[in-house]
């Protein structure tokens, strides 16, 4: 096969061209959808899956690539295990944390004296930090509260609204390792996202995801060919 | 009207007369739907009636072998929305339904406003492609269809002669194109739901899609009457309007349909909660107005013709239609008389339909019964969308004990399931590497079990609860989830259900009997599909605005 394929998991296939001559501008379906096969088909489980769809699709519609963020993490690891000592949260093995476990994990905290809006809480080291903003954005509008995220060389705002600054988060995107304390703070102005993406997708992130993707899969039989179609011929 | 008040204030009592989810969301109940007046091809035709929707042909570039390009324009008050049509001369030998098709009688994309000549050639470069190709956020929907090669022809041929077709072949077929898919929202990069969310002409479920399909059955009786007169040139006529409305569209429709029911609980909630809404504010109603009882006949006597005209080769489908014209002619003799003395005549007649009928019979008496009260209900398909996003947030906080609460309330059924009886796991969803298609295997007999897709619900809320055992009531979910990444799925499921009663099939989608036909009627029926006709238990056909109007007929309304 010489196209790179993804496939809808309630439709048909989505065929990317292999080698486009510019990257390409996925709609917000498109990029939750293959980002969410995509990580379960590097191991994670269905409901983080569906986390990171989420969150490539909510940078996407903020102008930020986060498909190819989230094709990094994945291809260095899809699973991870929080510990979490007095307020310090780190990876159990002292391997880095994953931002979609991690970033569900602090939004499900989000209303609990454990969750940063709280208290503040430090993190040890996370890889591709940009992938927690969705959730920290999600999380923040849910309980009206703003949130502090400072690392080494950084901070930014998520306000109280969750519609971030683009560009206070672009200089997270460049992150790819870090610490951060998350805090509790003081609300900034903000404003919306379009709807709609605006950060387009090189050829090699798609070819790469739809590698991954296609993990989830199941390799053809006879039995599976012959329940697939209706039992007579169309041409009638 | 005054009556209105009276009439707000008579039915105020309408909880008591729902059906709980425990006896809707069966699939053997959801499997014999039929559509009603909150359909939505039928709310998208009332708002175009009621708004004067203005319709036009701006293009139409189709040559002597029915090859080229045409424009159908779509001029509410607020927007133009235009279906841009390509017509192919496609060998038989590559004419296939399924989704993995590569080339099609004629493709189609809903272009968002007027196009230009260069967008048409941006078109024509992609939409005959299909899945190969790329559209873009100037576009809301992609779709193509293939010929009904018998009945195709012979209208051509019959109307070349200068004779109409013969009304029993236009009946047995019933549509000249059938579309085998069409895709909306966001696919193969169209527009987004979210770009189109806040306008109101499209914010019911599914409005591009019908006006989409609505266009395409235009596109079809204009391409036979053209292909007609290049055949017969000064002999050739034209349909005759009863002819030309007793043409639908057509759909064929593979597994691909089967999970989206599923995999979006937020909406199939939403939409049930509309038509059981509807139905207890009509049994509700303490009498029945003679003009009601009047429309109530009509209503039966186009679903006798419509169950007269329905025919299917496959057994089970040929049982059911046995069952629904055998209660039809019941609900007609038990009319003889009805209203009776007494109140609630609506609600009588339902309790007696629900010891009488069949289920077929029974779901077809939910839609005649609403035919008459649009006033009462129509205004409910204005709660039949859903913000799916909003849903999707876990609520941490919540307590386990909360959660064991939640699971014994709403998923009894499914910790009822045996799942140690391999019956109770027979079958698993998945998706084919080959043809990227989602299929439903032999879990005991075939490979690929280990890669199944989460729609076995009953099966991962049983193995949340289980893993539930001995933790402590006060904590709250969000640790569980921390240490159980495996059970988030199931939890932001039984989240979601926790408020919506009806946004699961309280049925087990994995058992050796289940028919994935019935979660696409139910689907069907709410698009308005009818003559449901099944090829195999996992692949169907439909038809779609059979004896309905063509746009060019609201625009004879409008200007008289």
């Amino acid at each position: 096969m010489t196209q790179a394929e993804a496939h809808h998991t309630t439709y048909s296939a989505t065929f990317y061209p292999a080698k486009p001559a510019a990257p390409t501008l996925l709609s917000l379906n498109e990029i939750e959808t293959l980002c969410l096969k995509a990580a379960r088909g590097a191991g994670m489980s269905w409901g983080l899956a569906e986390e990171a769809g989420f969150a490539a699709g909510w940078l996407a519609a903020w102008g930020i690539d986060g498909a190819a963020a989230l094709l990094i993490q994945l291809q260095n690891s899809a699973r991870c295990a929080i510990d979490v000592h007095e307020r310090h949260w780190t990876e159990t093995n002292g391997a880095k944390l994953c931002p979609i476990q991690l970033g569900a994990t602090l939004g499900d905290h989000a209303a609990l004296a454990a969750g940063p809006w709280s208290a503040p809480i430090t993190i040890g080291a996370v890889s591709q930090p940009i992938l927690l903003v969705p959730f920290l954005a999600r999380a923040a509008k849910a309980c009206a509260r703003p949130l502090s995220l400072t690392w080494p060389g950084g901070s930014l705002v998520i306000p109280a609204s969750g519609d971030v600054d683009a560009a206070a988060i672009t200089a997270l995107s460049r992150v790819e390792l870090t610490m951060l304390t998350f805090s509790p703070t003081f609300d900034v102005p903000s404003r919306k996202a379009t709807g709609s993406t605006t950060a387009p997708i090189s050829a090699a992130t798609l070819a790469n995801l739809n590698i991954l993707a296609l993990r989830t899969t199941v390799p053809a039989s006879d039995a599976s060919r012959r329940g697939a179609g209706a039992a007579a011929s169309d041409n009638d | 009207m005054t009556d209105s008040t009276l009439l707000c204030g008579q039915v105020s009592d309408v909880a008591a007369f729902r059906r709980s989810p425990d006896q809707v969301m069966r699939l053997a109940r959801m499997g014999s739907a039929h559509p009603t007046r909150l359909s939505f091809l039928r709310q998208m035709l009332r708002r175009m009636q009621a708004e004067a929707w203005h319709f036009d042909r701006p293009v139409w570039q189709i040559d002597a072998k029915g090859v080229g390009r045409a424009v159908y324009r779509a001029t509410g008050p607020a927007r133009t929305y235009s279906l841009v049509a390509f017509a192919h001369d496609l060998p038989d030998d590559m004419r296939s339904d399924r989704v993995i098709a590569t080339a099609w009688d004629a493709t189609f994309a809903m272009f968002d406003g007027d196009p230009t000549e260069a967008d048409l050639d941006r078109l024509a470069a992609n939409v005959p492609l299909q899945e190969a190709g790329r559209i873009s956020v100037c576009e809301l929907a992609l779709s193509r269809a293939n010929r009904s090669v018998r009945l195709f022809g012979h209208v051509v041929d019959r109307l070349s002669k200068g004779q109409q077709p013969d009304p029993a072949e236009v009946a047995s077929v019933g549509y000249l194109m059938r579309t085998t898919a069409v895709y909306g929202a966001g696919k193969f990069g169209a527009a987004d739901r979210d770009v189109i969310a806040d306008r109101e002409e499209v914010s019911a479920p599914f409005q591009v899609e019908m006006l989409t399909v609505w266009h395409i059955r235009a596109f079809c009786a204009d391409l036979v009457e053209h292909l007609a007169a290049v055949k017969g040139g000064a002999q050739a006529v034209r349909l005759d309007p009863a002819t030309r409305r007793a043409l639908g569209v057509g759909n064929s429709t593979g597994l691909g349909m089967a999970p989206f029911l599923v995999r979006h609980p937020v909406l199939l909630n939403n939409w049930m909660m509309a038509r059981e809404e509807a139905l207890a504010r009509v049994r509700a109603q303490p009498e029945a107005d003679a003009q009601d009882v009047t429309a109530l006949y009509l209503a039966l006597q186009g679903f006798i013709a419509n169950a007269a005209l329905w025919h299917s080769s496959h057994p089970i489908q040929i049982t059911k239609l046995a069952d629904l014209r055998a209660d039809l002619n019941c609900i007609h003799a038990r009319l003889n008389g009805w209203p009776e003395a007494g109140t609630h005549p609506w609600n009588t007649l339902w309790l007696w339909g629900e010891t009488t009928l069949s289920l077929e019979g029974q779901e077809a008496l939910l839609a005649l019964m609403l035919e008459p009260h649009g006033d009462l209900i129509d205004g409910l398909g204005g709660c039949m969308s859903a913000d799916e996003v909003q849903s999707q947030r876990i609520d941490g906080a919540m307590t386990i004990a909360a959660l064991r609460r939640i699971l014994q309330q709403n998923y009894y059924w499914a910790l009822a399931i045996d799942f140690t009886d391999p019956v109770n796991t027979a079958r698993f969803w998945y998706v084919s590497e080959e043809k990227l298609e989602p299929r439903l295997g032999e879990r005991h007999d075939e490979p690929g079990a280990d890669l199944e897709q989460p729609l076995c619900i009953a099966r991962l809320v049983q193995a949340l609860h289980a893993a539930l055992t001995g933790l402590d009531d006060t904590d709250p979910v969000a640790e569980f989830l921390m240490q159980h990444p495996e059970h988030r799925f199931a939890l932001r499921r039984v989240q979601i259900m926790s408020r919506r009663p009806f946004a699961e099939v309280r049925d087990n989608l994995i058992a050796a009997d289940v028919l994935p036909i019935d979660l696409m009627r139910c689907k069907l029926a709410f698009f308005g599909a009818s003559r449901f006709d099944p090829r195999s238990d996992k692949w169907v056909r439909i038809s779609l605005f059979q004896d309905m109007p063509y746009p060019e007929d609201f625009n004879t309304k409008t200007t008289l």
